[in-house]
């Protein structure tokens, strides 16, 4: 496994460990910033 | 559109009584993989109390429906359209709205609900698909978002 991979799978399993409640709070702020970057991209 | 607001879009839910269950993208950041996702899926009880109270809370959230030439944007019509049996995705001020049913793979309210996990958003409890039932779901599905996602879940279950 690529050196980069393995770092990205420790975080999934790091993350795993938190509460659903905030994965789930990151996951949607993280949803919101990329719909906003998108929806600015089209507009410019 | 203002802006996207899923966890406002779910407390509304919430405090209006909707039995509902928290399944595709949302679910997969609250098991542990945190990615972007662009609506917020959900399976609903299929009473039509609970789909008459879904479409007045995506209605005040300024949402609609889109099926083909049909504009749909009241409570009754988006309730009727529920009540199909039939996926619908709901445009609201808030996000999308994605009513996830009669697809293949997909367990109804009742099985989801008595195996989910409560999480806290805005200060309201929302039940989220158990682990087991949204990985069954993305290896039903199968595209290639859902085995991404699915080969995600499985490394952090290892």
């Amino acid at each position: 496994m690529a050196r980069s991979e393995e770092v990205r799978v420790q975080r999934l399993r790091e993350d795993a460990q938190r509460t659903l409640s905030t994965n789930l709070a990151e996951g949607i702020a993280l949803s919101h910033k990329l719909m906003q970057f998108t929806g600015a991209a089209r507009k410019s | 559109m203002s802006g996207p607001a899923f966890d406002e879009l779910l407390r509304r839910l919430t405090d209006a009584d909707v039995q509902f269950v928290v399944v595709g993208g949302l679910a997969v950041n609250a098991w542990g993989v945190v990615r972007g996702t662009k609506d917020v899926d959900v399976v609903v009880a299929p009473d039509i109390d609970n789909l008459k109270r879904l479409a007045e809370v995506a209605v005040a959230a300024g949402g609609h429906v889109q099926q083909g030439e049909a504009f749909l944007g009241t409570p009754i019509s988006i309730a009727s359209a529920l009540a199909g049996g039939e996926q619908v995705p709901i445009e609201t001020d808030l996000g999308r709205l994605d009513v996830v049913q009669g697809l293949d793979g997909v367990p109804d309210y009742e099985e989801l609900s008595a195996q989910a996990t409560e999480a806290e958003v805005l200060g309201v409890r929302v039940l989220i698909c158990s682990r087991g039932h949204l990985t069954a779901m993305k290896r039903a599905a199968g595209r290639t978002r859902d085995l991404a996602d699915l080969e995600d879940l499985e490394a952090t279950a290892e």
